[in-house]
């Protein structure tokens, strides 16, 4: 071997860098809940280990934002019985009702299944413990913009999301007959800002 | 005999002295374990199957239309970390907050996970694709899911790893200009991309939080999910029917996370049963690896099935070619290449049969058509065809199932062992081989290890057990399982109790490191695609003071492979020593072959 004393030195150095990456992961996905979450007795030591693993891993926060990386995952850390359901209608010219074009699940109303489908999946309305994300309003104005588009006889679009109360074991899922997160949007508005 | 992940080389491994201090050794070991080699396939295929997955995402959001709904900046989409933040994407400062910044965002992406997927220019195409996915995470922040910050972390591990070392663009053309990539590489990226995987699984069970998942909260939280009109597939009746068994798959979900951790120490226990204490004995005999990822698969394809989450499945089904070390994958592999060649000479077979059929019917008369006989080979595929060997005629019966190096012209499968058997073990064969004097040049001791390479139908294996007596122990390998099912019987029938018949792998030696006191290969060598990385294999198999002798048919012999296939000694001796042997010619008196010997440097 002709580099055995340099290959020697980069095992170990090599062990030394994989080991530290593990650290740091380990680190940057330990469980140290919110200080707010923790039981009264432990916020001080849970802020203390919260502030120290963010001084420990401040070096490698560019790496971290440079590749978005992090080491937290939930997977349905909760499965909460209070539950919604979105409804997107429209209003169509010279009607007063609202008329409802889709509904998760609903084969009678699967207007852009797809493209609603996978704007779900990209977390673009379905709301969370604490209601809905920041992509929530412009996902009202795209699909509003993509409805008036579509259909000229369309007025207004509306979204909002039907309160559910999940009963498994009976195999139901029964609405509480209130909504939340309405949001309506009128195509005078919508070309208005098109305009601009 | 059952295989166990490779030690550490000795002589290689880092520091040759042994520490003193328990931390000394534990460092040492992490060292040895972190410099381990091994095939590229499990890598490779966790590249295709991840790089799959990622562009399949891509697409969709292209066929659907949303790209610019998804990554462009309001107005046009949900892009608001390209305007609502103080420190902007730097694809956002660069191009400024359009619908086209997105689109060229989402080109490079898509660009980079197809180049990743044929590996071509792999490694930094899977680092350009993290960049771009991060840049679309960075523009779309409620976008990005925990599926994607996973396989950021698993490109990245990737990117520095040997991935594109088999079933690539790269692989194909470094051997096109005659440097192939290594038949090893490091397997340290396996290693932490098993640890990912198994961080995923238990990060997603200790942050299990709602009290649905546990016993006193009811165990509802699946049943629940499949409530959800926003995640189920499918309307809600079905889950009263099976109501208590979704509390069984909610607790077992969380059993499931929570016990991955485990999941490396199982394995262990698995690959070496000779270092399993008791608990591992139980737990092999339990089966637990084969229980835990099975449950991954099916919770996987549950998922699938019952949820509307996307790639999240196959995200995390992409990594787990991880959990399984390249013997394995290749044993699967040859498996599965096997039945399909059955079923398409089956099917082949049949539809020859067909055709005979419906020309007699057509013409009226007899004759015509494809012979049946001829219908298995010709429904070969040429991968297939590329793993079998074997001469016509009079080669001599000692196949390891390679192909001849990079030309290929073997179109004889080793299935029929018996078939094989009555020309391998011709009595007249023992006038040119010489199978006495070929043991003699081994220079067997009693209570030696010898290893007979590609051993076929085990010609050698009585002498061989005989050299070594009743102390010692005979390995005779070979790739094809008839040959090794043929072995197996041979040896019980003659009462060897001290051979060993293993299934070896087309591109290792199949016994662990510093094992092998003697290595026979006989009518093998010229058969290796990777002469130079197999040498280097040979040399860690032995134990101190362990020899290889190779026999080969001479240049000139009358007997032996197509010329144009034979292996000068003086190149076989180059081939071994690359593989940091020391090798030279041996004196005998083969007629038609020359033997040399290689000792470990």
């Amino acid at each position: 071997m002709r580099n055995e004393p340099r290959r020697r030195v980069w095992v170990h150095v090599r062990a030394a860098l994989i080991l530290a990456a593990i650290v740091i992961g380990l680190l940057d996905g330990a469980p140290i809940p919110p200080a707010r979450k923790a039981p009264e007795s432990l916020r001080p030591l849970v802020k203390d280990l919260g502030t120290l693993r963010g001084t420990l891993m401040k070096p490698f926060r560019p790496i971290g934002d440079l590749f978005k990386l992090r080491q937290t995952y939930k997977l349905f850390s909760s499965a909460r019985p209070e539950q919604h359901r979105m409804w997107i209608e429209v209003r169509r010219e010279g009607r007063r009702d609202w008329e409802l074009v889709y509904r998760p699940i609903d084969p009678a109303h699967d207007l852009m299944e797809g493209p609603i489908e996978y704007r779900r999946l990209r977390g673009a309305w379905n709301p969370g413990n604490r209601g809905t994300y920041g992509g929530y309003g412009p996902f009202v104005e795209w699909l509003a913009g993509e409805l008036f588009a579509r259909d000229p006889d369309i007025r207004a679009v509306r979204v909002r999301h039907e309160k559910l109360v999940l009963r498994p074991r009976e195999g139901t899922a029964e609405s509480t007959g209130s909504f939340e997160h309405r949001k309506v949007l009128w195509r005078s508005r919508w070309e208005r800002r098109a305009r601009r | 005999m059952t295989r166990q992940e490779p030690a550490a080389r000795p002589a290689e491994g880092p520091g040759a002295a042994r520490p003193a201090t328990r931390l000394g050794r534990a460092w040492r070991g992490w060292a040895e374990l972190m410099d381990r080699r091994e095939a590229p396939t499990a890598l490779a295929l966790t590249r295709i199957l991840v790089a799959a997955a990622v562009l399949g995402d891509l697409l969709q959001a292209a066929y659907l239309g949303v790209v610019g709904a998804v990554w462009a900046p309001p107005p046009h989409g949900t892009g608001t970390g390209a305007v609502w933040t103080r420190e902007l994407p730097f694809m956002i400062e660069w191009l400024g907050p359009s619908l086209q910044t997105a689109w060229v965002v989402w080109t490079a992406a898509a660009v980079s996970a197809a180049l990743v997927l044929v590996g071509a220019a792999t490694r930094v195409s899977a680092v350009a694709l993290v960049l771009a996915l991060a840049q679309l995470g960075h523009i779309a922040p409620s976008g990005d899911r925990g599926i994607d910050y996973f396989l950021r972390s698993v490109l990245l591990v990737l990117a520095l790893s040997g991935c594109h070392a088999r079933w690539s663009v790269d692989a194909w053309l470094w051997r096109r200009i005659g440097r192939p990539m290594p038949a090893e590489v490091p397997a340290w990226p396996r290693y932490l991309l098993f640890a990912q995987l198994v961080w995923l699984y238990f990060s997603g069970g200790h942050n299990k939080s709602g009290s649905s998942w546990w016993p006193h909260g009811g165990l509802d939280a699946l049943p629940s999910i499949l409530c959800d009109p926003h995640f189920a597939r499918f309307e809600c009746g079905w889950v009263a029917h099976v109501y208590p068994l979704l509390q069984l798959a909610t607790l077992a979900t969380v059993v499931f996370e929570l016990s991955s951790v485990l999941l490396p120490i199982i394995t262990r226990w698995q690959r070496a049963p000779d270092r399993a204490g008791r608990i591992g004995r139980i737990s092999n005999r339990l089966r637990l690896r084969w229980a835990w990822i099975g449950s991954g698969v099916a919770f996987h394809l549950g998922i699938a099935v019952t949820m509307r989450l996307g790639m999240f499945p196959f995200g995390c089904l992409a990594l787990y070619p991880v959990l399984f070390h390249p013997d394995e994958i290749s044993r699967a592999g040859e498996s599965v290449r096997r039945r399909v060649r059955r079923r398409g000479a089956r099917a082949a077979a049949a539809g020859a049969a067909m055709g005979i059929l419906l020309l007699l019917a057509a013409t009226g008369c007899g004759g015509g058509g494809a012979a049946p006989a001829e219908a298995p080979e010709a429904a070969e595929a040429p991968e297939a065809r590329a793993q079998t060997h074997a001469h016509e005629g009079e080669h001599g019966g000692h196949g390891q199932g390679h192909d001849h190096g990079a030309c290929g012209h073997g179109q004889h499968r080793f299935e029929d062992a018996e078939e094989w058997a009555r020309r391998f073990d011709d009595p007249k064969r023992e006038a040119w081989q010489k199978p006495d004097e070929v043991v003699a040049l081994l220079q067997l001791e009693p209570g030696m290890t010898a290893v007979d390479l590609g051993a076929g139908t085990g010609y050698f294996i009585s002498r061989l057990s005989r050299a070594v007596g009743p102390e010692g122990r005979v390995v005779a390998t070979d790739i094809e399982p008839d040959m090794v099912r043929y072995m197996k019987e041979r040896a019980a029938r003659e009462g060897l109790g001290n051979v060993e018949a293993v299934l070896a792998p087309t591109d290792d030696v199949g016994v662990p490191a510093g094992s092998a006191d003697r290595v026979l290969i006989v009518d093998v060598w010229h058969h290796i695609a990777d002469r130079e990385a197999y040498a280097g294999k040979l040399a860690r198999a032995l134990r101190p003071g362990g020899a290889v002798l190779v026999i080969d048919f001479t240049l000139d012999s009358e007997r032996g492979p197509p010329r144009q296939h034979r292996l000068a000694p003086e190149k076989v001796i180059a081939e071994l020593e690359a593989g940091g042997l020391d090798a030279e010619v041996v004196p005998e008196t083969l007629p038609d072959q020359y033997a040399v010997r290689a000792r470990r440097r």
